[in-house]
């Protein structure tokens, strides 16, 4: 009974690490989860459902996210409009993404110049957050899986 | 060898220049150089045509970016409510077509047909505009302030803070903007930023 309730907790445990659960979060929210695990590095990517080049590299993060396992967090940043949640959580399924996954739900434009000053809020953008609080901007998308491979590893040697 | 150093240094000097202009682009305060682009009626236009003008509202934007089309009903707005005090809307398409057909000529003619612009929707066919003003993203609005030096920037940024929904609007940026310089007052919030598309550039 106990090893099975064990079991259960680890099964809850590991699904809860790699789930597929969308959550809704403010930016403070959403600065919060970046600052949760400082000794990692953490590379967060924005997107949006109907962002073409954001859904095309998508698969990139998703291979290098197994590949970095443990090493680096990905943190995935819908920037769909809010009454677009259900359409971001299809194609969550379709692109098989897990991970942390959240939806921002933020109208203006004020928290830009607090995750990077050097961003002009246009997507596909990617950010890696490195351990000694250095910030590594990526603006645009990766043009294939090597090139998103070599952006971390330029500035993150495992 | 003295004057092949010297040309040497002028090149690398405007290459520098070239460069960090079209890095970093229009600043407020900086002069804005005047251009000529197509328009979807086919005619060119410049802004020194605009002889009743006191400035301009010129918005970067397109055809297929959801957080462009989201504003469109505003930048209608905007058109109609600021023409007629002296600042027209100036949309400018810097997309590359290759990159995103529903951002062709063809499609800007259709858009602003079905949607009934009122305003001149050009096309940035080179993107050297876009460069030069440093438009990132779709929407990327730049207020024009025009002075005895030229058309001066004045605003850069977002429309508003509210892209998904009009009704919620806390601070009308670009209206705030207009109307602090057709009181003659200071602009209070002269720099914004906003979520919006790349702008596609030619590979």
């Amino acid at each position: 009974m106990r090893k099975s309730l064990l079991i259960f907790l680890g099964t809850l445990l590991s699904t809860s690490v790699l789930s597929q659960e969308l959550n809704i979060v403010s930016y403070q929210e959403l600065e919060k989860i970046i600052s949760a695990s400082p000794g990692k590095p953490r590379l967060i990517n924005l997107w949006a459902t109907w962002c073409k080049p954001c859904v095309e590299e998508m698969p990139y993060f998703l291979t290098a996210q197994e590949r970095y396992k443990d090493k680096v967090e990905f943190i995935f940043v819908s920037l769909d409009f809010m009454s677009q949640t259900p359409k971001v959580k299809e194609m969550i399924k379709k692109l098989s993404m897990q991970g942390t996954l959240v939806q921002l739900n933020e109208p203006g434009g004020d928290w830009i110049n607090k995750l990077d000053k050097n961003w002009s809020g246009a997507i596909p953008y990617t950010v890696l957050y490195l351990p000694n609080g250095e910030i590594k901007e990526h603006y645009d998308a990766f043009s294939s899986l090597e090139d998103l491979i070599t952006f971390i590893d330029t500035h993150f040697s495992k | 060898m003295k004057k092949t150093l010297q040309l040497a240094s002028v090149a690398i000097l405007t290459v520098a220049i070239l460069t960090s202009a079209s890095i970093n682009g229009y600043k407020v305060g900086d002069t804005v150089k005047d251009f000529k682009l197509k328009n979807i009626d086919g005619k060119m236009i410049s802004l020194s045509e605009f002889s009743d003008a006191k400035g301009f509202i010129v918005i970067f934007t397109c055809n297929h970016c959801p957080y462009a089309k989201a504003y469109e009903e505003r930048v209608m707005a905007l058109d109609n409510k600021y023409k007629s005090k002296g600042f027209p809307i100036i949309a400018i398409n810097p997309n590359d077509p290759v990159a995103v057909p529903d951002d062709s000529f063809e499609n800007m003619v259709q858009n602003a047909r079905k949607k009934g612009f009122t305003f001149p929707y050009l096309m940035d066919e080179t993107q050297q505009v876009a460069r030069q003003f440093g438009a990132a993203r779709t929407p990327h609005v730049y207020v024009l302030n025009k002075t005895a030096s030229g058309n001066e920037v004045a605003y850069v940024g977002a429309i508003d803070d509210n892209t998904e929904d009009a009704s919620q609007v806390k601070h009308t940026y670009v209206e705030d903007a207009v109307n602090a310089l057709l009181n003659g007052k200071d602009i209070s919030v002269t720099e914004t930023k906003a979520v919006g598309c790349t702008i596609k550039w030619k590979k």
